[in-house]
């Protein structure tokens, strides 16, 4: 009845997390299985080493990008067109229409390494990580781009066309994990990490809402914004006579040092996580991660505009009253006027992209089992949802992988790949949800890889978080 | 290990495969210019609302012709400087001063005022209620003389045919010059032609082309008389027409070249024009576009029942108390648009009629009336091009 349930769960897990798929990104999901791989850690704190020590050396034990277009791919926009056009790459405008979802982004999201440290004192599983962070975002909602079919399906006071959430967001920040994980039982483990973060460069989109009416019969617009804009960035604003932003100064470079040490904006984070080894069999997961803020205080400009802007036509009357009137003129200059912004310097804060996962493996054999793994993505203030399925191996000491498949950014075709490769105390590893990508890179939506060199000292002495050993874990433990 | 082998291999072989697709080459130098858009677009064309007052000539400009009171009622004003006349052409051979004026005559050769007017009307009818004439006689003659009309007639075009009799008590009576009794002064004499003076109000409604006249000036004999060489008389006019008014019908054509070239499509599939009017004029207005061919054969037209736009509502003196609001939503399907692509010629008509004009209401004009127009059109766009 136990497995039953079980069972059933599970089938409701898979359910749930591939059919709401929406936006995951940037932390591979595919690494989340891994073994033996230090930065497994960085999604779940509780993940132990098998190792008694490691060291990430800067720059070179994780290198992370992931971008992403989560609307469509390039072959959805340009691809062979067909009849008189088969010979010829069409722009397919229509084709895109279909792909889009609600919201979609543009993301970019980055992490460079400085220093990793992992090692055990006692039953106590230490981590240190300094790294820089970037991460960028721009939303493009479906309605925006279906502007291309026009907007006479918008017509109608009562049938606006609002906009919201189109704004920029993007932050980059230095972060100190201080991570620990114990096993408080034969069955569970624990894990968290306090990160003490230090913002380098902000720019939040607080609000980005536009509503754009189009009235009955004359089809006279009106376009309502509600803009709120929160910069902190390294860099001196040119201004003009009237005090307003026209542009920065040149950078100094030799601000970078001094910048990228500032704690003039002070952020802490927290990272939550749990392992639960159920049976002979299973274990499950569950971990959340970037639960955190960091308040901007240095450099701070808040950029306001909220307003109504008209336009019902060409502008006849001034055109017969004014010989040397140009409408193209008065337009230009109205249009100005209406985005002029309001600007104060408060402080403000902005909340991490946090992620909660959830997941499970199940032994296959002594070398391999099968994982199920639920991420939810937070931002935009949206939930975003991905589901990865995955196999996870270890055939021999040297070696290790993961294969995948996920259900994310609104693709169902994501084959995700994980190798590493162990020669010493050095470990070579490559982590990707979307191997498709790098093969049909046309047809994908995302690239995201994590590859770098760890050094891990003393391994094998531990048997924590391993596959391999896993078999030689269960016999020493009476679990059912 | 074996599995990893496997697994490599199977990769490696489909970056091969896919890369012999050309799954990596992102050149773009054959991409079509050809985009298949779908777009039903709305946008506002127009939104203009215009007072007479901004559209009449300003300043010193208005003075010859645009006479605005203080109430902003508008009148049409007309100056004309006529003749002048030498004191020796009218004695002839008769001595400049003597103990008895003797009795002469001078003809006036004919006079021809031009108005135009005839411009203005093709079909229709328009009534002025009060246009008045005054012609002045400015008179440095110190002897006494009398004037008369001769031959007074407004004519429909500028041909000498179609003209009809300028008449009335004051045209067709002697008048009595008004004269200096100190030579080198000179005294003005006025003669006022209005609805009870004459026919005035048939000559101007009937907008002709010019008025022409002739007179006489005739001295009354008997006293003595002193009059210095080359004094001279001259003879102007002034025409008002007060636009207070009633129009009937009236029709305004014409015909403009048009083409939109020889191609059989169009980027613009349909078409449909929103016009909302704002009419605080008192004329109502009935207006159509027709396209037509070569021939001047009639292929379609802009309007599938014309736009008409209602007259404002006036009082009981002819003044608008009430703008009306007129709403016109006109349809330009596929076919319509390749009528239009086959026309040549627009041939415009527009029929003018003021408030109430059938039941002899008439209206009056003050510069502040206006009408606002608000004009948009939603198209769609042609998929095919």
């Amino acid at each position: 009845m136990q497995k039953f349930n079980i069972r059933l769960s599970l089938l409701i897990i898979i359910a749930f997390s591939i059919f709401s798929s929406q936006q995951a990104y940037s932390q591979i999901n595919t690494m989340y299985f891994m073994d033996g791989i230090h930065q497994s850690n960085y999604t779940n704190p509780a993940f132990q080493s098998n190792c008694n020590g490691f060291i990430g050396l800067p720059a070179l034990s994780t290198i992370n990008f992931g971008v992403l277009n989560s609307g469509f791919t390039y072959k959805d926009l340009i691809h062979l067109g067909t009849g008189i056009y088969r010979d010829s790459l069409i722009l397919d405008v229509n084709n895109l229409k279909d792909k889009l979802g609600k919201n979609n982004y543009f993301m970019l999201e980055t992490q460079i390494p400085i220093l990793g440290i992992g090692f055990w004192a006692k039953d106590y599983y230490f981590t240190f990580d300094i790294s820089n962070k970037t991460k960028a975002r721009i939303s493009y909602p479906e309605d925006l781009i279906k502007l291309i079919d026009g907007n006479a399906k918008y017509i109608g006071t009562d049938n606006a066309l609002e906009i919201n959430d189109v704004g920029p967001d993007f932050i980059n920040y230095n972060e100190f994990a201080f991570g620990l994980s114990k096993r408080i039982t034969h069955r569970l483990t624990v894990g968290a990490k306090l990160k003490i973060l230090a913002g380098i460069a902000s720019i939040e989109s607080k609000n980005s809402d536009l509503k754009l009416t189009t009235e009955d019969i004359t089809y006279a617009m009106t376009l309502e914004t509600d803009i709120n804009l929160n910069t902190s960035l390294p860099l001196t604003y040119k201004r003009d006579e009237d005090g307003n932003i026209e542009g920065f100064e040149e950078y100094e470079t030799s601000y970078i040092a001094k910048d990228l040490l500032s704690f003039k904006n002070f952020g802490l984070g927290m990272d939550f996580g749990a392992t639960y080894q159920f049976n002979d069999e299973l274990r499950l997961f569950a971990s959340i991660t970037d639960l955190g803020f960091i308040s901007w205080k240095n450099n701070t400009v808040n950029l306001i505009q909220k307003g109504s802007f008209e336009y019902t036509g060409l502008n006849l009357d001034s055109a017969f009253v004014e010989s040397d009137y140009s409408e193209f003129d008065a337009l230009t200059d109205s249009i100005t006027n209406f985005f002029t912004f309001d600007e104060t310097n408060s402080k403000y804060t902005t909340f991490l992209q946090s992620n909660i996962y959830i997941g499970a493996t199940y032994n296959i054999t002594d070398f391999m089992n099968v994982g199920l793994l639920s991420r939810t993505y937070f931002y935009d203030r949206k939930i975003h949802q991905s589901a990865t399925l995955s196999t996870n191996f270890a055939p021999v000491k040297w070696f290790s992988g993961t294969l995948s498949y996920s259900a994310m950014n609104r693709s169902y075709n994501n084959i995700g790949l994980g190798l590493a490769f162990k020669a010493g105390p050095t470990q070579f590893y490559i982590v990707t949800d979307n191997l498709n990508a790098a093969i049909w890179p046309k047809a994908s939506k995302s690239i995201n890889i994590m590859l770098g060199l760890n050094l891990n000292l003393g391994c094998g002495k531990r048997d924590d978080y391993s596959i391999i050993n896993n078999k030689k874990s269960t016999k020493e433990v009476d679990f059912m | 290990m074996k599995l990893s082998i496997y697994l490599i291999a199977f990769i490696s072989a489909l970056f091969f495969l896919s890369s012999c697709e050309g799954a990596y080459d992102f050149n773009t130098d054959n991409l079509s210019t050809h985009i298949e858009l779908n777009s039903d677009i709305a946008i506002p064309i127009i939104d203009a609302s215009i007072s007479l007052e901004e559209i009449l000539p300003k300043g010193d400009e208005t003075e010859s012709f645009l006479i605005i009171d203080n109430e902003g009622f508008i009148s049409l004003n007309y100056k004309f400087e006529l003749t002048a006349v030498s004191i020796e052409d009218l004695l002839k051979d008769e001595p400049l001063s003597g103990s008895s004026l003797p009795y002469v005559t001078y003809q006036i050769s004919p006079q021809i005022i031009y108005l135009g007017l005839e411009k203005l009307l093709k079909q229709g009818e328009i009534v002025f209620a009060n246009p008045s004439a005054t012609v002045y006689i400015k008179n440095y003659w110190s002897v006494p003389v009398q004037f008369k009309f001769q031959d007074f007639y407004y004519y429909d075009d500028e041909t000498s045919y179609n003209k009809h009799l300028f008449t009335g008590s004051v045209i067709d009576s002697w008048i009595i010059v008004n004269y200096p009794l100190i030579n080198g002064n000179f005294e003005t004499t006025e003669i006022a032609l209005d609805n009870t003076t004459s026919n005035i109000d048939e000559v101007i409604s009937n907008l002709p082309h010019h008025l022409s006249f002739g007179a006489t000036f005739e001295t009354i004999p008997g006293d003595a008389y002193d009059v210095p060489p080359h004094t001279m008389d001259s003879i102007k006019m002034d025409l008002s027409i007060p636009l207070d008014l009633r129009m009937q019908n009236i029709v305004m054509q014409d015909t403009i070249e048009f083409s939109l070239g020889d191609s059989d499509t169009t980027l613009i599939e349909s078409l449909i024009l929103g016009i909302e009017m704002n009419n605080g004029f008192p004329i109502s207005i009935n207006t159509q576009f027709y396209f037509v061919d070569d021939e001047y054969v009639v292929l379609d037209s802009l309007f599938t029942n014309g736009l008409k736009i209602d007259a404002g509502l006036v009082d009981i003196n002819g003044k608008v108390n009430q703008n009306t609001e007129t709403t016109t939503i006109s349809e330009t399907n596929d076919t319509r648009i390749k009528n239009i692509l086959k026309s040549t010629n627009i041939i415009f008509k527009i029929i003018l009629n003021t408030t109430d004009a059938n039941l002899g209401q008439n209206v009056k004009l003050y510069s502040n009336y206006e009408v606002g127009i608000k004009m948009g059109a939603r198209f769609k766009l042609n998929p095919s091009l």
